[in-house]
């Protein structure tokens, strides 16, 4: 299983905006839109650790590790253009501390159709929706219902190595990727339990950080 | 807060990794997620849950409540203003008694505004927004659930639970009584399986529609007390269907199902063209071959029971293919069962009830 990476910024800023899509739009079809701003970062972020399960390609994007989830300044623009095109709407925004707005956005009719066509012409957009199907089941109805702070106990972005206030690029982690390395030692110690390498090395991540937010 | 590191995973907790290895068994998954599959098995599982709930409280269910499926929660909602609960069915204790459900996943619903009493008006909700032909799952009291696995007017038979709290044992006895039932309930004089009566064709990819409608069968009845998995990729092949018990409401045995059809004649791509024939001796080659097939997935992952089921869909309704598999059956330790699909009435009848003996 190789974690590819995709190579340029222009296509990176191309699938940023498909990946939002598609995983706004699967979220919409299991009834979890309208997604807040740090719902669709976590969700990014984490697809975008746990890509290789479904042999999708990593994207390259920098995340600034302050606060506590991950977020992605330069894919927090395309989504504000996405919303102002009409591919997003938000449906409301929310006012949080220090003058900060917190957008819910859901699927545009301009978005439906585009999912429609990637998802019609591309393999990799269909295993990037199945990817995200997993995920939002896998977290929703849980903790990201109600706690997007995965930050201080995801693998990852708590890795004492990485320093608060430093930029990271989590896509350029490969055989130092801890979320793949702590989904399958889950998926190898729960080997009687015949746990699909795909599907639950994706829902046992997400298991693990539901049970890490708990004890925190 | 110092985080207690496990060398080598950067930020995760020691604690809570344990903690899942501890108790994994509700999130180990069946089917992919937002699928018919996943819906049934998660939906029936929250149910008798909230049933058993009951039962150990010695309280009733007031109202039924009833799930259907629907493919696309949020249009659905938004189209007939039924309310979104989203952490609908997280918890099995949570009050169900009375809530029609439109869902898509295994956790969220949208809830019909008013209270649903009694099962006509429950129906007539169902049928007026659409909801009549998508799968659907009713528990009507501490005991008894029922699932409509086409919806409430498709075509295959409604299959009715008793919930009770023994635990349930799998070997190769009650699987084959699982298999037994699904032929008499659901398979035996199904029409969804056939395409044109004339020529005796069947759909295109008969062991797809077979193997789709076994597995919801037995997601249906046994979601609670066994990960039933559908086309797992095992080595360079995939198993039809396989059965692993779900502690702690079940133990015994794990098992394989390999599926196969057998046909008088391969349905044709094009419509109009002639179809073409299957002597019986590609039948038996083709059975034979799921002996090999069941044989190597159970080695592969250990499990223990290898099971090869014939669907017979030739009219002769000959016992010669079990005959022609039984040696290999043996040898390898594949046991197997032929189920014979009647095409008309009149079949049914001159093999159930025959004339001259």
């Amino acid at each position: 299983m190789g974690d590819n990476i995709s190579s340029s910024p222009l296509s990176d800023a191309g699938i940023w905006k498909a990946w939002s899509i598609v995983c706004i739009a699967e979220a919409g079809r299991q009834g979890f839109a309208p997604l807040g701003a740090a719902q669709v970062h976590v969700l990014l972020y984490l697809a975008n650790t746990l890509a290789s399960f479904f042999e999708v390609t990593r994207v390259r994007g920098r995340v600034l590790k302050r606060g506590a989830y991950p977020f992605y300044p330069e894919v927090q623009r395309e989504l504000d253009r996405m919303a102002f095109s009409g591919a997003l709407l938000i449906d409301r925004v929310d006012f949080g501390p220090r003058g900060h707005l917190a957008p819910h956005y859901s699927i545009g009719p301009v978005g439906e159709q585009i999912c429609k066509s990637l998802l019609l012409h591309s393999e990799e957009a269909k295993r990037t929706s199945h990817l995200f199907a997993e995920l939002i089941g896998a977290c929703f109805g849980r903790f990201l219902e109600s706690d997007a702070a995965i930050g201080p106990i995801d693998a990852n972005y708590g890795n004492a190595d990485v320093l608060e206030g430093e930029v990271v690029d989590f896509s350029e982690w490969q055989d130092e990727n801890k979320n793949m390395q702590v989904a399958r030692y889950l998926i190898e110690h729960l080997q009687s339990l015949r746990p699909d390498p795909r599907r639950d090395g994706v829902r046992l991540y997400c298991d693990y950080l539901d049970k890490a937010l708990a004890l925190q | 807060m110092t985080n207690p590191v496990r060398e080598g995973f950067g930020g995760a907790l020691n604690a809570a990794l344990d903690e899942v290895l501890r108790s994994p068994t509700p999130n180990i998954s069946v089917a992919d997620a937002g699928t018919v599959a996943a819906f049934i098995s998660a939906w029936s599982r929250t149910l008798s849950e909230h049933a058993r709930h009951l039962r150990t409280t010695s309280q009733a269910l007031t109202a039924p409540v009833v799930v259907a499926y629907t493919s696309n929660m949020n249009a659905f909602s938004k189209l007939h203003g039924w309310e979104k609960h989203l952490m609908l069915g997280a918890v099995a204790n949570n009050k169900f008694a009375g809530m029609l459900i439109a869902a898509t996943g295994e956790i969220a619903g949208c809830v019909h505004p008013t209270a649903v009493v009694d099962t006509n008006t429950c129906e007539q909700l169902i049928t007026a927004s659409g909801l009549e032909a998508t799968p659907t799952i009713a528990l009507v009291s501490a005991s008894k659930l029922w699932v409509w696995p086409d919806g409430i007017n498709g075509a295959a038979a409604p299959l009715e639970r008793q919930l009770n709290d023994a635990s349930k044992v799998f070997n190769e006895a009650s699987i084959a009584t699982e298999l037994d039932q699904f032929y008499e309930i659901h398979a035996r004089q199904t029409q969804k399986w056939w395409k044109d009566a004339a020529l005796r064709t069947t759909v295109e990819n008969p062991e797809g529609e077979v193997q789709n409608d076994l597995h919801l069968f037995l997601l249906a009845r046994n979601s609670e007390s066994a990960w039933i998995r559908a086309e797992e990729v095992v080595g360079n092949g995939r198993a039809d269907l396989t059965i692993t018990p779900r502690p702690p409401f079940a133990s015994g045995q794990s098992a394989v199902l390999e599926l196969k059809t057998l046909r008088d004649v391969r349905t044709p791509r094009k419509p109009g063209s002639t179809p073409i024939k299957m002597s019986p001796k590609k039948n038996w080659a083709w059975a034979c071959s799921g002996v090999q097939q069941a044989a190597g997935y159970r080695e592969k992952h250990g499990m223990n029971l290898a099971m090869l089921c014939l669907y017979d869909f030739c009219a002769a309704n000959s016992p010669a293919v079990s005959l022609a598999v039984d040696p290999y059956a043996k040898k390898y330790g594949v046991s197997h069962y032929r189920y014979w699909i009647t095409l008309t009435n009149a079949e049914h009848r001159d093999e159930r009830y025959p004339l001259n003996p």
